[in-house]
């Protein structure tokens, strides 16, 4: 029985299963490039996200620097303003003090009306 | 279970070396030539892909793959008209085109466990141990199946070779 077994293994073994055909890997190719694709995308994208933050980051920097500036600015214009006034009150001590009245309304507590600071005070 | 990524160069390998065995395998399960072709392919293409890892004894598995993904190929195309299976899986040097039908149309008709030894021990040269250990059956199981399976293929090609009064096989 083995001895038929053995004959019946060696006559099966002379039937050979048909040569395939070369293994793809061009498929695998293909399924890996939108991949890719997406990866270069989402780079692009990380890349484009950040210069734009950091470009925006600049312009709110600028931005600051202005105002900080245009805060500083009467300060700039007091000192001008002193120049200007010094020089007024050589020339013109009347328009001098006229300015200097016309300022002190701006930039001191209004005492006149009823609804002035000192009005309110006095009104307790 | 020990586990391992193969390399692309090792799959190409065991393509080209069972690559035909596990295709006539695929006919077996029931596919045409050329599903079982692309069946073959695909798991292939999934082990290089990564998709799939091959266990310890990768035939085995591959063997498995093939079937699971001819029976979903089947269970896909169960509404398609049925191809009449004259194609030919095999080649012999003397055998004619009648006789290699034979052999196939009784390896379609053995029940999956003799045909899955018989595959292994023959066209992918396993020894009975080796496809116990692979397949994770006890080793009188295997050998059980296999001789079982030698005696169907035995009276069916002995039967075909008596009324042609010729044949290779089951003299």
């Amino acid at each position: 029985m083995q001895e038929d077994n053995k004959e019946l293994e060696q006559d099966l073994s002379e039937f050979q299963p048909r040569a395939v055909r070369p293994l793809e890997l061009g498929s695998i190719a293909r399924v890996a490039w939108p991949r890719r694709l997406a990866a270069a995308a989402t780079v692009l994208l990380a890349a484009g996200a950040w210069l734009w933050h950091a470009g925006h980051g600049r312009k709110l920097e600028q931005e600051t620097t202005k105002s900080t500036t245009r805060k500083e600015s009467p300060t700039v214009d007091w000192k001008t303003n002193t120049i200007v006034l010094t020089k007024m009150a050589i020339e013109d001590p009347k328009q001098f003090e006229e300015q200097l009245d016309e300022e002190s309304r701006r930039v001191l507590p209004d005492l006149r009306g009823q609804q002035s600071t000192l009005g309110v005070f006095a009104n307790d | 279970m020990e586990v391992n990524a193969f390399t692309t160069e090792s799959v190409k390998e065991l393509y080209q070396r069972h690559g035909a065995a596990l295709r006539a395998y695929g006919c077996c399960c029931g596919l045409d030539f050329g599903a079982a072709e692309d069946v073959v392919q695909q798991v292939f293409l999934k082990l290089l892909q990564g998709q799939g890892k091959l266990a310890r004894v990768p035939l085995a598995y591959l063997y498995t793959a093939v079937r699971n993904a001819a029976l979903n190929c089947q269970r896909d195309r169960r509404n398609e008209v049925e191809m009449p299976k004259t194609e030919l899986w095999f080649n012999h040097a003397t055998a004619d085109r009648e006789e290699i039908l034979t052999l196939q149309g009784a390896l379609r008709e053995l029940p999956e466990g003799q045909r899955e030894a018989v595959f292994l021990r023959i066209w992918s040269g396993m020894t009975l141990q080796e496809i116990a250990r692979a397949t994770a059956t006890p080793l009188n199981t295997v050998a059980s199946r296999y001789r079982y399976a030698l005696d169907k293929l035995r009276d069916r090609l002995g039967q075909a070779a008596g009324k042609t009064g010729r044949g290779n096989a089951g003299r």
